[in-house]
This record gives structure tokens, sequence and C-alpha cells, in this order.
């Protein structure tokens, strides 16, 4: 039989916080969100840099031969991933959408060939056009909406022939 | 139900300069006054073991020392000061399989991000208010995985569910409602009984 072991949840922490009413908490919220607002003013020069940093990392990968790709996927993934958590943090929703796919589609590649280089690149692509504010969730065009379902699609098929083929 | 978090010592554990800025600031904006700060999950560790640390809140993918490592280190390690901290991880992974992942290293709560200030309150409130029972089994110790028994007093319906391969194909990505069933719905390996 197996050994397991229960223990009563721990009270520490709530003995610790203390209550108080609804307006403080409000008043904190609001507060702690305005802090985030003052950043969203310095997130655009993060974002170019992080998009350097992916074009850079990319052009790095595209001239490695296919065998010695992956290792080298580290640092796309790190970003890509910087920027779905921040974008849609600091207010652009769709740099998170667009990102979360690249990460989506590296998180499942054993291998990486041209083929996934090139859907990288236009996934970057997309993100420097949203950086550019040319498509935000305001100017939801059925445009727009064309290019990120496209991506979506890309990612969805490459990710299905990964399946077919593992 | 509002909070202060004065009194309580925070562990920030994120690689990321601006996002370790913000969680800070909000924590402050809480009320919370005491919050360390560690860029990897090493670094945290070294907090951790040299102060009272009353909850971690951490992020996934740090070097050296990855988040996932730092949970268990927290709760496995013999050393550990309190292997019954609440943490919270905070992370752009939000694939089933990350969740699990990180389940099973023994989170409490798992925040996919993009984050806002009344997400990660919530998170809070929730290891405030409902804390977990813990686990020690040979293979897992942590917050308890196990399936909540919630009475369901409705039509069972399903049965007239379509079957699997005529549902349209899932979404990848779960949403907020989806990790919280994830961390507490499915059976844990080790604690079945």
């Amino acid at each position: 039989m197996t050994q397991v072991k229960m223990f009563a949840p721990s009270s520490d922490l709530a003995s610790k916080v203390t209550f108080v009413d609804d307006a403080v908490n409000a008043e904190a919220l609001k507060k702690a969100e305005h802090l985030i607002e003052e950043q969203e003013a310095q997130y655009p020069s993060w974002l170019a840099e992080d998009l350097k940093a992916l074009k850079d990392a990319v052009n790095e990968i595209a001239k490695s031969p296919e065998t010695e790709r992956k290792p080298l996927l580290k640092d796309i993934f790190k970003k890509s991933l910087e920027i779905k958590g921040q974008g849609g943090t600091y207010g652009h929703p769709l740099l998170s959408y667009v990102a979360d796919n690249i990460c989506n589609l590296l998180d499942s590649l054993t291998q990486v060939t041209d083929e996934d280089i090139e859907i990288i690149r236009v996934h970057i692509d997309v993100l420097s056009v949203i950086a550019a504010d040319k498509i935000n969730e305001e100017t939801d065009t059925p445009e727009s909406n064309q290019i990120l379902d496209g991506l979506k699609e890309i990612v969805q098929k490459r990710l299905n022939d990964l399946k077919e083929t593992a | 139900m509002a909070y202060n978090f004065d009194k309580i010592t925070a562990v920030i554990a994120e690689d990321n300069p601006h996002m370790r800025y913000l969680i800070k600031g909000i924590l402050q904006a809480f009320g919370c006054k005491s919050i360390k700060e560690a860029s990897n999950g090493q670094e945290a560790m070294q907090i951790i073991n040299s102060s009272s640390a009353d909850i971690l809140i951490c992020d996934w993918n740090m070097e050296p020392v990855n988040g996932i490592e730092l949970v268990k280190a927290v709760r496995n390690t013999e050393s550990s000061p309190n292997p019954f901290m609440p943490i919270i991880m905070l992370t752009g992974y939000s694939q089933h399989k990350r969740v699990i992942e990180a389940r099973d290293a023994g989170v409490d709560e798992f925040v996919a991000k993009p984050i806002s200030a009344k997400i990660l309150y919530e998170h809070l409130k929730s290891v405030i208010e409902h804390p977990r029972s813990y686990v020690r089994s040979p293979t897992y110790f942590g917050p308890d995985r196990r399936r909540r028994q919630i009475p369901f007093n409705g039509e069972d319906r399903r049965k007239n569910t379509p079957d699997v391969e005529d549902a349209p194909r899932r979404k990848k990505d779960l949403s907020e409602s989806d990790i919280m069933a994830l961390l507490q719905t499915e059976e844990g390996e080790g604690e079945s009984k």
C-alpha cells in the first residue's frame, strides 16, 4: 500500500495578513494598475530591443546547419516568451497572441528546418507591424484578423505535420 | 474581502528586470513592505534559506536554476526552511503539459502571463482563503492535487455529448479557469488511496 501522509492547510500566511475595507482594496488595485500604465510608456523601447534580439537570433540560426540549430532555439524561445508575457501586460494583447504562436511552434520542434525559420520570420514581421501600431485591438479589421488567423493556421499545420511524422 | 499584506515577506524570482519591478510595485501597492528579489532560482533559494519568507512568486524560465527546480527545492530539500510555503508561478507558459509539470513540482497557483494587478491579487487571495492540504507520498510533496468532490444536483448530460472525434479541436492554450481546474481536479500520482 502506498504510504501517503496528509498535512492540514497552513494558516501562516493568513495569520499575517490584515483585513481592510473594500475602499482600501479598490485604492490599492488602482495604484497597482497605475504602475502598469506608467511602465506602458516605456514598453515600446523594450519591445524594440526584444525584436532586434529576436531577428539577430533567427539570422544566427539560419546560418547554422540544420543539425546544429536546435540548441540555438533557446534564445528565440526566451524572447518570444517575454514578449508574450509583457505584451498583454502592457496593453498589447496582439503581441502576446503572436508570440504565443511562436512559443507553441518552438516547444514542439525536435529539429529546425528552413521552413520553420521562415515561419518564425513571418511572425517577427507581424510583431514588428503590431509594434508600429499598424495593427492593434482598435483597428480590428478583417485584413488584420486574416493575418492573425493565418499565422495560427500556419503553426497548426506545421504542428500537425510534426505529429504525423513523430 | 480585502487584504493588506503589510506583514508578509514575499520573494520574487524573475529574471526579467521590468517584470520583476512590476510585480514588486504591485505587491507594494497591496501594502507589502518586505519584498526580496532574485533573478533566478539559485538566488531565490539563497534568500529563502536566509530569511523568513512567507510567499514565493516565481517565473519558470530562468537560468541557471529555473522556476520548476526552485519549487522542487523549496518543497523537497531537507534544509528548506518552509516546505509548505505558498508558491505562485507567474509564467508565459500556458500549455496543458506545462501546467501539469508545475502542479507536479508543487506550485499552489499557476498564472499564465500576461498579468494584471487584479489577477495577481486574486491569486494571492486564493492562497489565503483556500489554502490547500499538503501531501507527502514517496514520489511527491506539495499541495493536494486530488480531485475535489463537488456535489452536482443537475441532470447528467454527459451521455449526450458528441464523440471526442466530432468535438471541435481543443485550443492548446488554457484559460485562467482551465488552469485552476487542472491544478486541482486531476488526480495526481501518489495521492490515490
